[in-house]
């Protein structure tokens, strides 16, 4: 009866207490959101800003800057030059990475620990020793530095994130359906067109799209290794002395729209599917 | 009957063909080109990058030349001078990764565990995580400088609630600057420990929940260390890109107690144009870093990650 | 490696008579230093249903994979239709799987899987085909459904199907049912020997479970330790063991071990066992001296109660000690403990109604000679028997 007693009121601030617990975890989270958006809310806030040269304080709103984003010299050029760059180390650093995440989740060989490592080591480097041994590099073999020298670092250091998480897809992917593939009388090529590489596809697609974050965004191995070749990062970087134009925060709001647009599409028509799915 | 038979092993079949062994090669042709591309440009550049870290100047040459020596001397030069530097970055990288862990394990958990099921809005707060990647980071490193200058919303809230002193400041001290890394780093905390959450079975929580009741002991217990994976990924990912960074400190940072070794490896290379320093300090970061890393993983248990 | 007398024989007809689908000539397979497959040889005839029934890690799987072309054998030769394949690739044999996992392509409808070796081998008319196919398996109604959306039972059925429309030489089933529950395995079972008679097929059936192969092969092969232990029709099987291995694993068997002390002139041989008489039939025994493993099928057996005699035709163990009595309705098992021979099981149709003796009585074991078997005396008398940490 005692123990009753004591464990009976227990037992009703219970629900009280985990509903206030279940409160915890989303308010933090929220914060954190907070935290994360509110520098980006403010980027795209002063791109509409009647900024004039430096775009420090608020004076005032204005559409300029948005119905002529190229109005700031160079803010367009280097922007391309950051799309081109983003574009090309992108295709490259995805078929180089699917490839060796294939590769290294199917085979058992020789050596396949040290590819591992070796892929590993990459992303365990800081950027700016990357940096430092690419330009020692290019400068002892006395490669001019420019777009390839950008490409070819932007590259490296896109790799190693496209095969960790290639590699995942890879070995969720059951190898019976490769072989029912050739079973099925299809040569190793098309077995790989037909039925790997469209079943790789949403692994393959979310690898591009982070080397293509990592290689816009970046700024410190673009710094090494471009010469006086100017991509959007170090335009931003270069101008922050002087004042950022107006014009560099309708570029990267803009950027943030698209990549926002292109991810909701994506996920509301991948929720429209599953749900047309459940219905039948 | 049979209708089938095993043929006694006495029983000669004639000339058996022999052992037709087809080594494959086919591994090659899809780990090769990554790894070639792999030695070309990261494992030959350390290596030009431990060469150059020996050099010397040459004899009457102009700032900026050297030849190739065994100088070790240098990095014992670079080292007494710079190493409250190197300390200093891992000390800032420290507190910004256990920082954004903080920051971050909350929202990893909201999205994987508390939106469960809901997919759209699952999908929708990913989004959110990785969308600042599009926005120019030194964008927003900037925007932080402004939301936190001295004449801002911010500052002028704190001062009148005396949270913060009439002469104090939060730009160009360290927190501003260890601020601007876990900002900067924080989605890399995030993704890595949704992902491990993300595939920990609901059950194994309602398990947990009806093991232990208290939802800390849950966690503890169960949550935790089956999320530990995505935590040792998400905290190097933050740490390792943090110990270098130096674009932090250059607009957030004064000059005075906030340096990290990034900025001091890129004036050498860039302004000074001693490179036998600049590599040197970047040949000992990088073995600092991989015997932290090495060190780390081991003592987590989590060697699968290498 | 053991064959029966009349093996070698029947292998010679049956390749005259109907041609052979599948030739396995000493083959091999090594995986390092595990011998997976060990010098095998085997003949399967066109349009018959065979079944290859042994434990995980017997080597059933390796040799069916090097069939398919998925393997390659370490030494040895496969042919099939006479052609001599051995070398050749999964997409160049003319041979289908359907795979334990089903392996159906998930981002392809029903329909297009079906379609998918056919379209690879370019062949005409695709969409009727495809429709036969899944008629076949009664699955018409969902060809544009995706795999995810079926349920095992369906999906295994595409995969069948998804093999059949090409027509292969031979068709080869790696564990098609072991995902599948109880009730659902049985009505494949008996779906698979209704689709094997009606397309006539050579199928290769891969299995463990004894009671599949049994149902449904006209010739099982026993595997154990990359090597076939023994073959046969089921029913040879399982009334002739010939290795301990085939009779612990294909049903449950009593053995003790004895030693023959005459040859009679009637054809018998009297195997002395624990000091007891025991007779065998000449051509139901291994060996015809020296030391042997008696046995006898628990269904055999009779218990014998207080003064009952056996037949003069019978021989008799015991007396032992009946330890556990369970009741399955069609029959009772019973557990008697046979002092200095171990315990038998006995097996008792249930022809009266409820069981005739209780724990701890006292009985006697009989069973008619012509029912008894003798292997080998080296084989290891628990070899074989169902061990739970063994099998999925």
């Amino acid at each position: 009866m005692s123990v009753d007693l004591r464990t009976a009121p227990s037992r009703e601030p219970r629900p009280a207490r985990r509903r206030l617990g279940d409160a915890i975890v989303p308010t933090f989270a929220a914060l954190g959101f907070l935290f994360l958006l509110v520098p980006v809310a403010y980027t795209v806030v002063f791109s509409f800003n009647d900024a004039g040269k430096t775009n420090l304080v608020w004076r005032g709103f204005t559409l300029d800057n948005w119905r002529n984003p190229c109005g700031a010299p160079q803010v367009c050029e280097a922007f391309g030059h950051s799309l081109q760059v983003g574009l090309l180390s992108t295709v490259i650093a995805t078929a180089l990475g699917t490839l060796l995440a294939i590769g290294l989740v199917r085979f058992q060989f020789r050596g396949r620990s040290a590819a591992n490592l070796l892929i590993f080591l990459p992303m365990s480097t800081p950027e700016v020793v990357l940096g430092a041994a690419l330009l020692a590099q290019f400068l002892s073999v006395r490669v001019p530095l420019g777009f390839n020298t950008v490409v070819a670092s932007h590259v490296l250091f896109c790799v190693s994130f496209v095969v960790v998480t290639a590699k995942a897809r890879v070995s969720s992917l059951d190898p019976a359906i490769e072989e029912a593939a050739a079973d099925l009388y299809a040569s190793p090529l098309q077995a790989f067109w037909r039925v790997t590489f469209p079943l790789l596809l949403p692994g393959i697609a979310a690898a591009a799209l982070l080397a293509f974050s990592l290689s816009f965004d970046d700024f410190i191995v673009t710094n090494f290794t471009s010469g006086a070749y100017q991509t959007f990062p170090k335009f931003v970087y270069i101008s922050a002395t002087r004042g950022i134009p107006p014009q560099a925060n309708v570029i990267s709001s803009f950027m943030f729209v698209l990549a926002l647009a292109i991810v909701v599409i994506v996920q509301l028509l991948g929720h429209a599917r599953s749900t047309r799915l459940r219905a039948r | 009957m049979s209708i089938a038979s095993v043929l006694d092993e006495g029983v000669s079949t004639g000339p058996v063909a022999p052992a037709r062994r087809r080594r494959s090669r086919s591994h090659w042709i899809l780990v090769g080109p990554g790894l070639v591309y792999l030695i070309l440009l990261f494992v030959v550049p350390v290596g030009a990058l431990l060469a150059t870290s020996l050099y010397v100047p040459v004899p009457g040459g102009d700032i900026g030349q050297y030849q190739p020596a065994l100088h070790w001397q240098n990095y014992v030069h670079a080292l007494s001078q710079f190493w409250p530097v190197m300390l200093r970055s891992f000390w800032f990288a420290l507190v910004a990764t256990v920082a954004a862990l903080v920051i971050g394990y909350p929202m990893a958990y909201a999205i994987a565990v508390r939106a469960r099921g809901r997919t759209l809005l699952q999908g929708m707060l990913l989004v959110l995580v990785v969308a600042p990647f599009f926005t120019s980071f030194i964008l927003r490193t900037i925007a932080w400088k402004q939301i936190l200058a001295d004449d801002s919303l911010v500052v002028s809230i704190l001062h009148w609630l005396n949270l913060l002193p009439e002469d104090a400041r939060l730009t160009a001290t360290p927190f501003a600057v260890v601020c601007g890394l876990t900002y900067n780093f924080l989605p890399f905390m995030v993704l890595p420990i949704f992902a491990g959450l993300e595939r920990l079975d609901a059950r194994m929580l309602e398990a947990g929940a009806d093991l232990y009741a208290a939802p800390i002991t849950t966690f503890r217990t169960v949550t935790w260390p089956l999320s530990l994976p995505g935590v040792v990924a998400g905290t190097l990912l933050v740490f390792i890109p943090a110990v270098g960074d130096y674009v932090n400190a250059t607009l957030l940072g004064n000059n005075t107690n906030t340096t990290m070794i990034g900025q001091v490896i890129d004036a050498r290379f860039f302004k000074v144009l001693d490179y036998p320093t600049a590599a040197a300090l970047s040949v000992v970061l990088m073995a600092a870093i991989m015997l932290l890393v090495t060190v780390y993983i081991r003592r987590a248990g989590t060697e699968e990650l290498l | 490696m053991t064959s029966t007398a009349d093996g070698a024989t029947a292998l010679v007809e049956d390749a005259t008579d109907t041609g052979a689908a599948l030739e396995i000539r000493r083959v091999s397979k090594v995986f390092g230093d595990f011998v997976a497959v060990d010098d095998l040889s085997l003949t399967v005839p066109s349009g018959s249903f065979f079944a290859l029934l042994g434990p995980s890690g017997c080597g059933k799987t390796t040799t069916l994979r090097m069939v398919a072309g998925l393997e390659q054998p370490t030494s040895g030769t496969i042919a099939i239709g006479g052609r001599d394949l051995t070398g050749t690739r999964a997409h160049q044999r003319p041979v289908n799987t359907v795979f334990q996992s089903y392996a159906l392509f998930p981002h392809l409808s029903v329909g297009e899987n079906v379609a998918f070796g056919l379209r690879r081998q370019g062949k005409s008319e695709i969409a009727r085909r495809v429709a036969e196919g899944l008629d076949l398996v009664e699955l018409a109604h969902l060809a544009d459904r995706r795999p995810a959306q079926l349920s095992g039972g369906q999906q295994q059925r595409v995969a069948l199907a998804r093999a059949l429309v090409n027509r292969p030489s031979v068709l080869l089933l790696d564990e098609p049912l072991g995902a599948l529950d109880l009730k659902l395995r049985r009505q494949m079972q008996l779906e698979l020997k209704r689709i094997q008679t009606e397309v006539g097929l050579t199928f290769i059936h891969v299995t463990h479970d004894q009671e599949e192969a049994m149902t449904m092969a006209d010739t099982v092969a026993v595997m154990n330790h990359g090597r076939i232990e023994q073959m046969g029709t089921p029913a040879e099987l399982y009334e002739l063991p010939r290795t301990a291995f085939v009779a612990n694993f294909l049903g449950q068997s009593n053995l003790v071990p004895g030693t023959v002390v005459e040859r009679t002139r009637t054809g018998l041989l009297a195997v002395d066992v624990a000091g007891t008489r025991i007779l065998v039939p000449e051509g139901r025994s291994v060996r015809s001296s020296g030391d042997v493993l008696v046995g006898v099928r628990p269904e055999k057996l009779r218990l014998l109660v207080g003064e009952q005699e056996p037949s003069s035709t019978e021989n008799l163990l015991g007396p032992g000690t009946v330890t556990d009595v369970s009741f399955t309705g069609v029959s009772t098992q019973y557990q008697v403990e046979v002092p200095g021979l171990g315990t038998f099981g006995v097996f008792a149709q249930n022809l009266l109604g409820g069981s005739m003796v209780e724990p701890g009585a006292q009985v006697r074991l009989a069973w008619s000679a012509d029912f008894t078997f003798a292997l080998d005396g080296a084989d290891a008398p628990d070899e074989g028997t169902l061990d739970l940490d063994d099998e999925p």
